[in-house]
């Protein structure tokens, strides 16, 4: 039987990491928390981060231990703690001991995942919920680290990226962010090769501000004229403008810029999470999808405007009002999503898409859960690669799903 | 009064078939035409690329005393395409080649 780390040291420990890391570069992090998870308790602590496709665990830390491998998301004790960010245990190698596998949660975007053995069992549960904290730490720590090198971004690419995808990836905010009454997951492919497709979000003061882009044609180009109108929305919503007035301002903007030969559809919402009033915008995009008591997908439908750029008059944009009730799941995607062909030769379509959306609601799963499968559905299912980018966003308000993607130490 | 120019695509509008149409818009926009008909009755697909060179072409005969009539009977691709992108309005749309004649 082990002894849980007492308050003092858990706190000396929180400590010398917090000082350490004033001067710590990321390639030295991996090492940094291993050392400091010293005193825990804890040795043979292994950083896994999560690949761009969501199939993988790859491991980061010593080169010279070279018995590390990668670990997939289905089927291992270390996938099931990143698909269900939940605390688990293994017995060690060899009989002695046991070893935690802990979801590396930045918030509740999921970045990996963490090892840590301890030469005792049972591991005490006061230990357990430690090293829960200590995988909090250590993710926001790579969140903040990253901006410094790469030693986080490449080990996640299992091929090489397109330059298009390179300048998209760096605009698209975290794919995962929740607070009291809100979850929003995003995805964002072929995650190699994105070239025309960007969303962003932000939450103000009580609203959520969101935003779905694609640009016409494919490539840098394409990637190019979404960045733009991905800018020029940050631009009018940091300017507080309302819907009508980013409207207005994207549409000049983006016609400005490439005058008579691009254009962007786009659907810009806002949903107050008081009282899940949605007011949104549509651009020439396909309108959003509201899946109520996981069943009923409902069209969001309303006269649209015209995409942003297009160089014709036209009467002025309307704004789109709906009331959202608790529980309600709101979905944003592009055409590539419901256009996909899949291995049967047929499209996924909308009815497809609300139908997989409403049964892994039914079946409980959380949204970025439902995004991860959702894109193996579409991408790895696919009869060819995707012939168009495939963006969506999936709006939790008000169901509660917010503690689920917390372990259970935390909620 | 000259007979209308007509344009009749067939098939898929995408980056591939637009190959083809495009010098043949670009050259109607040019030309003296004081009235072009793009029929898309017997198209069956109008993607994200083709919809900017058909928006492109209005933009062009915009003005100038010329006109362009774009033909999407109700139901058609291009007429459903047109009308989710909310770009309806904003065309001369015709359900036939003859309503956009007269």
């Amino acid at each position: 039987m082990s002894v849980a780390p007492s308050d003092a040291s858990v706190a000396d420990t929180l400590n010398e990491l917090l000082r350490r890391t004033y001067l710590t570069a990321p390639s030295d992090l991996a090492a940094v928390i291993a050392e400091q998870a010293r005193p825990l308790g804890a040795h043979d602590v292994v950083l896994y981060l999560i690949d761009y496709e969501q199939r993988t665990l790859v491991p980061l830390g010593d080169p010279a231990r070279g018995d590390l491998g990668t670990l997939s998301v289905e089927g291992t004790i270390a996938g099931r703690a990143f698909r269900t960010t939940s605390v688990l245990r293994s017995s060690s190698e060899g009989g002695k001991g046991e070893r935690l596998w802990l979801p590396l949660l930045d918030g509740t975007e999921r970045l990996g995942v963490i090892q840590m053995a301890f030469d005792h069992e049972p591991i005490p549960e006061r230990t357990a919920t430690v090293c829960e904290r200590y995988a909090h730490l250590t993710a926001m720590l790579i969140a903040t680290k990253a901006a410094y090198g790469d030693t986080f971004e490449v080990p996640r690419r299992r091929q090489p990226m397109t330059i298009a995808s390179e300048l998209l990836w760096q605009l698209a905010p975290p794919l995962v962010f929740a607070t009291d009454r809100l979850v929003l997951a995003g995805m964002l492919e072929p995650c190699y090769d994105n070239g025309g497709d960007a969303l962003d979000y932000a939450v103000n003061d009580g609203v959520l501000h969101v935003g779905i882009f694609d640009a016409m044609g494919h490539g840098l180009a394409a990637a190019g004229v979404a960045a733009f109108a991905l800018s020029a929305y940050r631009h009018s919503r940091r300017r507080g403008y309302g819907l009508l007035e980013t409207y207005a301002s994207m549409d000049a903007a983006v016609r400005d810029q490439f005058p008579g030969d691009r254009y962007v559809t786009a659907v810009i919402a806002q949903l107050h999470l008081e009282t899940g009033r949605l007011t949104w915008v549509s651009a020439g995009h396909p309108p959003p999808l509201v899946i109520r008591h996981a069943r009923l997908t409902r069209t969001l439908s309303a006269p649209p405007a015209a995409p942003l750029g297009i160089p014709l008059e036209g009467p002025p944009a309307e704004l789109a009002e709906e009331s959202l009730e608790p529980g309600d799941l709101l979905l944003l995607y592009t055409d590539g999503l419901t256009e996909a062909r899949q291995r049967n030769g047929e499209m996924f379509t909308v009815p497809g898409l609300g139908e997989f959306v409403e049964r892994e609601a039914a079946a409980g799963q959380t949204a970025p859960e439902t995004l991860r499968r959702l894109r193996q559905a579409i991408v790895e299912r696919q009869a060819e690669e995707l012939k168009d980018d495939a963006t969506a966003v999936l709006v939790e308000w008000r169901r509660g799903g917010e503690a689920d993607l917390l372990p259970p130490t935390a909620r | 009064m000259p007979e209308p120019v007509v344009i009749a695509p067939e098939g898929e509008l995408d980056l591939h078939s637009l190959d083809a149409l495009t010098p043949r818009l670009d050259e109607a926009a040019a030309a003296d035409y004081p009235h072009l008909i793009l029929d898309l009755s017997a198209v069956t697909l109008v993607d994200s690329t083709a919809l900017g060179a058909i928006a492109q072409t209005q933009h062009r005969f915009n003005g100038r005393g010329r006109k362009l009539s774009v033909v999407a009977p109700p139901g058609s691709a291009a007429a459903v395409v047109l009308e989710l992108t909310g770009l309806r309005s904003r065309f001369s749309l015709f359900g036939s080649r003859d309503a956009a004649s007269t």
